[in-house]
């Protein structure tokens, strides 16, 4: 392009177009990267994974007979499928998330730069506000009917005569609407009325623009290539039977709270850390009710979508905030007005007096610089943040009692198969998980409580698996034996303790049961048990918080950790050793190492290290350790730790990471992990770490390849 | 005859002023150390460190951005402080040119009780402007908060402005009027303009008042996070169990700038206003 062709004020409005568009999409990448999960993200990213597959396979019948949440159209899902293939199928649901989610920002810019085509002051209104920005930065059905209802009005208006190119690409716009989701489809009214009434369009013509979007309508939605009148009409009664059901009667909205949505910025309160700009939907509203005065004279069709929508809105039973976005584009047309008239109307005040420029100080430089540096910072820092922190969240999964079966967000142990699945010990019952057999099939649980088991009590703080592939659950009240039928029971009166609680399991290299309880610990040969307390063995303390098998030529040597230090035991010669003089904590984990060191989790000393001679201790005044309270130690790989660590005083924890030499933590900010307590970590047959915390449930990280 | 000062007590004089100088800049000084000081420590045992930056990293400052809401809570701050600022001077403007210009009934009795509810302590009003909050739903919202901040803040600016407005010779506005202008015009096109510099000065005030403002914000805004100003999510901050220090200092470091954005941008005009006004009743 020449420099004739292309200065001046056609320059500035590029300059200007590029900036509002650049905005829009770093506010939705921002979002997109940093909120979290929403409500039905995961419905329609399951859909995009399914879609993928059948997409993948060349499955049509898959795709055309999916039949789950067939209530919406299933362009807008068959997008996320696409960003899934693009991935590749096998992703991890994280990245997929991300993909989707990419998707969705990309059409909510493009909806900024098509508005922003016609008034630059309208889109750049469109890139901040804060509703569309939350919907056009997650994995929901509205970016590709935000920017499609937006085409199909805009192109509508600028069709000079019917069947020219923006009268057909308005048609097919509209097509794309109905395709993408329903609740668009009151900009039909403003079409018609443009059509109709100002561009005095012949029925005939509107005939053919109907019969147009109807084709693109059908063609973009395979759901209706085979019975196409039942599955539409399906798909339309569900959302009338919808907006009559629990689930939006218990949400408890008045037929006003559209109002409420458009006239604040929620996704401010909702998610402060991701909008901490100022959320200027409100100022939005307002100025669009002053602009529906001057649109009402020169672009009265802004001011019939305004009405239609507003009345859809108002109307409709439904009230979720999303639904919205029908709105806004006219609001942003009408506020966009008021802003250029008040700013014409000033400046003819200015012009004359021009009292604002004697009354209003320019700034100093050094106020411009330190603002510029101010914001670069900001901006930078914020965005290198955020990057790092969608980066580490790759490879992260979550089970929870939200989104799978797991009896309870607190998960006491864990312990690896059979083949790739798990089984957990939890607060509410032991619990086996295998994966599906199918990406398009639900994962597969297996829950044990006291009612439908032979578990003695819901509270499973220890499993563990014997060389005979039983199931060994450690209970409150008790130990139960599985062995994938039956259920044997076990408790004080067998092992001779005065209570039943059991702390830690073990299996010994002779296939020996080791047995840790609040009373002493005990072994089990599959016949006979024998005790170990205070009183007849050299146990340090009675209350045994865990367990550590370290096989030696002989025999092995069992490590028991205590509320009062540490007791080992050689099984072969039957003798005790005390270590409860170095430790000052109860020692709530033990791993032994590639090395054949033995690493000590305490409550409240720090991670400690028995090299054969003496101990060395990771506490937080030495070391980066992030806490001195250490729930989990694990060997991931010879010489590489995983250290889970408690907040001392409050909820959560870290996660780290120990080479030997430098520590590196998992969080929220960095990672995927959840930030709960780790209790109990566990690598799978496949690499999986799986940590299980005090509140969070499970977090699963799949090893990057 | 004043004599010289003599060499050692020049000495002397610099000496106590330098050292007058480090003991006021080194709290500033403290906590940009701290915010750059690496796990969340307040102190560091290397006795250079708490003097100079010994160490460093940016990690408090990227923590805070993006693991906290301290953005909102700096954008609420702004949106609080500047109304207040606005809206005080606004006011304040209108009330102190009435004060100085009209002569009315009421208008002493108005003036004394200006400087009564001034001296009123705030915090005895607390426990009235939180009711009055209440009844009219203004709880919790950045507007009530603003409200009880003005109506403290207007006082002090009504006044500020009647002093300069008095300063003002009465004789250009009556030429104004002369030409054509009435009370209204007389007032935009010639006295404002000339009582910019305490307009500058009620302004920077304002600001101030919203933006370091703790009590009223803590006591009127309680909750939720995503509503609280910077003060109050700070102090909150720094009681938690386990203080993150560094992010905290970080904070403090970087609640300066707005602060110093405004009196940087009103300057050239703050000594006049600072001087004038105030000092003619």
């Amino acid at each position: 392009m020449s420099p004739a062709l292309f200065s001046g004020e056609k320059r500035r409005t590029f300059a200007v177009l590029i900036g509002i568009v650049l905005i829009g999409a770093l506010l939705r990448g921002w979002a997109a990267l940093r909120l979290p999960v929403d409500f039905d993200e995961p419905i329609y990213l399951r859909a995009g994974f399914d879609y993928a597959r059948a997409l993948g396979a060349g499955d049509w019948d898959g795709v055309i007979d999916y039949a789950e949440n067939r209530e919406h159209p299933a362009l807008g899902k068959l997008l996320y499928g696409v960003a899934v293939l693009v991935v590749g199928q096998d992703t991890t649901w994280t990245l997929a998330l991300y993909a989707g989610r990419i998707v969705s920002a990309a059409l909510g810019t493009l909806a900024v730069l098509v508005l922003a085509l016609v008034n630059p002051l309208a889109g750049g209104l469109l890139a901040v506000h804060t509703l569309v920005v939350k919907y056009t930065g997650q994995v929901y059905l509205e970016a590709l009917p935000h920017l499609a209802s937006l085409a199909a009005v805009l192109a509508c208006n600028r069709s000079v005569r019917a069947r020219d190119r923006w009268f057909w690409l308005s048609s097919l716009a509209l097509g794309v609407t109905a395709a993408s989701k329903f609740t668009y489809l009151p900009v039909v009214f403003v079409i018609f009325y443009l059509a109709r009434w100002e561009k005095r369009f012949r029925w005939r013509d509107l005939l053919i623009y109907a019969a147009v979007a109807l084709v693109a309508f059908w063609a973009l939605n395979p759901t209706l290539w085979r019975d196409p009148f039942s599955r539409l009409a399906d798909s339309l009664f569900f959302h009338t039977r919808y907006s009559q059901s629990a689930h939006v009667q218990s949400s408890g909205y008045p037929w006003y709270q559209p109002l409420y949505w458009i006239s604040r910025s929620p996704p401010s309160l909702w998610h402060p850390e991701v909008f901490f700009y100022f959320g200027l939907d409100g100022l939005i509203f307002l100025l669009a009710l002053v602009g529906c005065f001057w649109e009402w004279r020169e672009r009265r069709w802004v001011v019939v979508w305004i009405v239609t929508s507003l009345l859809f809105l108002l109307v409709w039973p439904t009230k979720w905030p999303q639904y919205t976005l029908v709105l806004v584009p006219a609001l942003c047309l009408a506020g966009a007005s008021t802003l250029t008239h008040s700013y014409r109307w000033f400046k003819e005040q200015e012009t004359y007096y021009e009292w604002l420029r004697g009354m209003v100080p320019s700034p100093p430089l050094s106020f411009l610089i330190i603002s510029g540096a101010l914001v670069l910072a900001i901006v930078v820092g914020y965005t290198a943040a955020t990057l790092q922190m969608a980066l580490g969240r790759l490879g992260w999964s979550h089970f929870t009692t939200q989104s799978t079966l797991l009896p309870s967000n607190t998960v006491y142990d864990m312990v690896a198969g059979p083949g790739e699945g798990m089984v957990l010990g939890t607060e509410r019952g032991g619990a086996i998980w295998s994966p599906p057999a199918a990406t398009d099939l639900p994962d597969n649980w297996i829950v044990f409580t006291a009612e439908n088991s032979g578990l003695p009590h819901d509270r499973v703080l220890a499993v563990a698996r014997d060389q005979a592939e039983h199931l060994w659950f450690g209970t409150e009240a008790g130990l139960a034996r599985y062995d994938g039928a039956e259920w044997q029971t076990y408790g004080m009166e067998d092992w001779g303790l005065r209570r039943g609680g059991v702390y830690a399991l073990a299996v010994g290299s002779d296939g020996r049961l080791w047995v840790g309880t609040d009373v002493g610990a005990a072994v089990f040969d599959g016949q006979t048990w024998q005790t170990f307390t205070i009183a007849t063995s050299g146990l340090v303390d009675d209350w045994v918080l865990s367990l550590a098998i370290a096989p030696q030529p002989e025999g092995d040597w069992v490590w028991f950790g205590t509320q009062a230090g540490i007791s080992r035991l050689d099984t072969v010669t039957g003798e005790w050793v005390d270590f409860s003089a170095d430790l000052e904590a109860g020692v709530v984990t033990l791993t032994i190492d590639a090395s054949g060191r033995l690493w000590a989790g305490t409550l409240g000393d720090g991670l400690g290290l028995w090299d054969g001679e003496t101990w060395q201790f990771y506490r937080t005044g030495n070391s980066d350790i992030p806490f001195n309270t250490v729930n989990e130690v694990l060997e991931i790989e010879p010489g590489v730790l995983w250290v889970g660590t408690a907040r001392p005083a409050s909820v959560g924890g870290v996660l780290a990471e120990f080479d030997g030499k430098t520590w590196k933590t998992f969080e929220p900010r960095n990672s995927g992990f959840s930030g709960a307590e780790p209790l109990v970590i566990v690598i799978d047959e496949t690499g999986r770490r799986w940590i299980g915390t005090r509140t969070a449930g499970v977090d699963i990280y799949q090893v990057k390849r | 005859m004043n004599r010289p000062p003599t060499l050692g007590a020049k000495i002397l004089m610099y000496a106590v002023l330098v050292l007058m100088t480090l003991f006021a800049l080194y709290p500033l000084w403290f906590a940009i150390l701290a915010s750059g000081r690496p796990g969340d420590r307040l102190y560091t045992f290397n006795l250079a460190g708490m003097f100079i930056p010994t160490e460093w990293t940016w990690e408090n400052y990227r923590t805070l951005l993006s693991d906290t809401v301290f953005l909102t809570w700096v954008k609420n701050s702004l949106f609080v402080a500047t109304l207040t600022a606005v809206a005080s001077v606004c006011l304040g403007t209108s009330g102190g040119f009435a004060f100085s210009r009209f002569r009315f009934r009421g208008r002493e009795a108005g003036l004394i009780l200006f400087l009564a509810i001034q001296a009123f302590p705030g915090i005895l009003a607390l426990v009235p402007v939180a009711q009055i909050l209440s009844a009219i739903g203004l709880y919790r919202n950045h507007f009530g908060l603003i409200m009880a901040y003005m109506a403290g803040q207007l006082v002090f600016a009504t006044w500020m402005l009647k002093g300069y407005f008095d300063t003002i010779p009465i004789d250009l506005e009556e030429a104004g009027m002369i030409d054509g202008a009435g009370p209204i015009q007389s007032f935009v096109h010639i006295a404002l303009p000339l009582a910019r510099p305490m307009l500058a000065t009620t302004t920077l005030f304002g600001f101030m008042a919203g933006w370091g403002e703790f009590f009223l914000a803590n006591i009127l805004i309680p909750a939720p996070d995503a509503k609280k100003t910077v003060m109050v999510g700070m102090y909150q901050m720094a009681n938690e169990v386990n203080i993150p220090w560094g992010q905290f200092a970080a904070g403090a470091v970087m609640v300066i700038i707005p602060i110093l954005l405004v009196f940087l941008y009103v300057q050239q005009y703050l000594e006049a206003g600072l001087t004038v006004g105030g000092v003619k009743g």
